[in-house]
């Protein structure tokens, strides 16, 4: 007797990792937004001394005198908001993506530092740390931006300095983490040195978590750079930032609303989408979540 | 002979907690020696102290001698450098000693890549070497996978390969098989036996399993509480144990019949490293103890009429197993 199996197809589990969509979804508004930072400038002239008085205080969706079409209304000399915004784009992420890469690398430098050697390094470090942390952290940046006055390169330094210190407690808790494990010893016991220690075991043990920090912080960072030039005390007037923008739109709030609200708008839209993603990308990497 | 390693009345404290007391004991080239005791008697940290593995605030004192060159007088640089070459460890849990981001051949060659200055494709083929020496099927197909794709057996397998990859004179087995099952413990044993066999080299063997240590040792080390209570060679310390800690050890493991009522437990409980006992350590379990067991603290000496090299530290030696 010949028992006949037919063979049913094997369903293979097509469960998508948690945040798939977050991810993807908040990705492709950062992509956008560095295109047209990237681009927007070449398609669209951008003179900062450029005045067109005939054309001011245009609203959104209207013609200039020339003929062509302003998506984003013009300012109080004439200028095309959507050129200033996309040279804004530029000077924000330009400065938020060097003031991340510098943080970062402080804040892991030190954190593998004191993490790794303990001792009386890296309690200072960490009281260090501590004594920063207890500062509001704009209050910081205000101070030190006031020192160093307005300009590209000091915008990008005082950002750095206050933002360090997360990065340097996550990357010295997952240091921490690390060291005791036993393939860290097992290198060791075949005469592995510090550094390739360092290199081989605990600095792939804190690319997740420094991921995820970047892109919780990022948001932080542009927003704060952003404070920063509405103040004053950030890019100065002639390299036009968000913050610049939204700060020359303040006293024609009443008549020309477009002028701070959709700048502001736009750096809402891209500090909300880098927050989605730092959070989706915890979410998948965080293995004390999964599971949720 | 001269011994390959010699460790001479070893101290570790850790702030109050005195770890290891006044441990000596000898390695001699291509022998195996087996340190037994239980979780907490100090037999891990002595290891760890060889390889320079004890974390900041260690105090250790005593010496410890390898090939004639005294480890803790000279900076632990230099011992970094024997590393691999001459010493080499393999731990208990194989599953977290191997690193998870990098693929098995790879952590296997690196070692040769990165202290012999070998190719990466030199590396490879010796580690496809390694990994068939030691019985890891299909090795050209498996040097590629990461670790969490291999069994417990097969990945304490990759660390052995790991460890022999530069052909060490000793090779330290932190209880290599308790993470492993039955069967495959067995077999790690086994492969342990062949490859000392094969290389030549010295075998520290921790474990807490005298099951174990009889079929592998030439000679064992019991230890309790920080301190050696009985050395000797395998067969002359499981004939004639002279220490009621061995005797008890040996109670306690299943034989034959494999009835659990057949075993006798030891009684009470391992010191309190904080508040050790007065006298001997082992006295408040000890069913020969008499006054002199809880004043004085007996000293590991050789035992009259038996052979040479079996020592123990107790005050009625001639009581046990009488």
């Amino acid at each position: 007797m010949t028992a006949t199996l037919t063979a049913t197809p094997v369903r293979v589990r097509t469960e998508r990792k948690p945040g798939t969509v977050r991810i993807v979804g908040s990705l492709a508004v950062v992509c956008f937004y560095a295109l047209c930072a990237a681009f927007g400038p070449v398609l669209f002239r951008f003179d900062p001394v450029a005045v067109d008085t005939r054309n001011r205080l245009l609203p959104p969706m209207s013609h200039t005198s020339g003929g062509h079409l302003v998506l984003f209304g013009t300012d109080q000399v004439g200028q095309d908001l959507l050129a200033k915004m996309m040279q804004g784009a530029r000077v924000s992420m330009t400065i938020g993506i060097s003031a991340l890469l510098l943080s970062g690398l402080i804040g892991l430098v030190l954190g593998i530092v004191a993490g790794y050697f303990g001792g009386p390094l890296d309690s200072l470090l960490m009281r260090l740390a501590d004594i920063q942390l207890a500062f509001p952290g704009i209050l910081l940046a205000i101070l030190i931006a006031a020192v160093l006055g307005p300009s590209v390169t000091n915008v990008i330094v005082v950002l750095s300095i206050s933002g360090w210190v997360t990065f340097a407690r996550v990357t010295r808790g997952q240091v921490l983490a690390t060291k005791r494990r036993e393939y860290v010893d097992a290198t060791r016991t075949l005469g592995a040195r510090h550094w390739h220690v360092v290199r081989t075991c605990i600095l792939p043990a804190c690319r997740a978590p420094f991921l995820v920090i970047a892109a919780l912080h990022i948001g932080d960072v542009i927003l704060a750079e952003a404070s920063l030039s509405f103040l004053g005390l950030g890019t100065p007037v002639t390299t036009p930032s968000w913050g610049t923008t939204i700060a020359s739109g303040r006293d024609l709030l009443g008549t020309a609303w477009w002028i701070s609200a959709i700048p502001g708008i736009g750096l809402a839209v891209l500090v909300v989408a880098f927050g989605v993603l730092g959070d989706a990308l915890r979410d998948r990497f965080d293995p004390k979540l999964a599971g949720r | 002979m001269e011994p390959l390693l010699s460790v001479r009345d070893l101290r570790v404290r850790f702030g109050p907690v005195t770890a290891v007391d006044g441990v000596s004991f000898d390695v001699l080239p291509g022998e195996t020696v087996a340190v037994v005791g239980e979780s907490g008697s100090g037999k891990s940290v002595t290891m760890q102290a060889v390889m320079g593995l004890l974390p900041r605030g260690a105090e250790v004192t005593g010496s410890i001698v390898y090939d004639g060159r005294d480890l803790l007088a000279r900076p632990i640089a230099e011992t970094r450098k024997l590393c691999g070459t001459e010493l080499a460890m393999i731990f208990q849990d194989p599953l977290s000693s191997l690193n998870p981001v990098f693929r098995v051949g790879r952590q296997i060659s690196e070692s040769l890549v990165r202290r012999r200055g070998a190719s990466r494709k030199q590396g490879r083929a010796h580690a496809v070497d390694l990994m068939r020496r030691v019985g890891i099927p299909d090795p050209e197909r498996r040097v590629d996978d990461f670790p969490h794709q291999f069994s417990g057996g097969m990945r304490q397998r990759a660390m052995i390969a790991m460890a022999l990859s530069l052909g060490p004179r000793l090779l330290i087995a932190d209880e290599p098989t308790t993470a492993l099952d039955v069967t495959v413990q067995a077999q790690i044993m086994r492969l342990l036996a062949d490859l000392r066999r094969e290389t030549g080299m010295g075998l520290a063997l921790i474990t807490h399993d005298l099951g174990v240590v009889a079929g592998v040792a030439d000679r064992v080390v019991l230890m309790y509480a920080g301190r050696v209570v009985e050395t000797g060679t395998t067969r002359e310390v499981y004939d004639h144990q002279a220490h009621p800690y061995t005797e008890g050890l040996l109670l306690s493991v299943p034989d034959d019949t494999g009835r659990a009522d057949h075993l006798v437990p030891i009684p009470g409980q391992p010191p309190n490293p904080l508040r050790p006992p007065g006298g001997c350590p082992f006295h408040p379990r000890c069913r020969y103890a008499i006054d002199v067991c809880r004043a004085d603290a007996p000293v590991l000496v050789d035992l009259a009429g038996r052979p040479d090299g079996h020592r123990t530290a107790c005050h009625r030696p001639e009581a046990v197993g009488a």
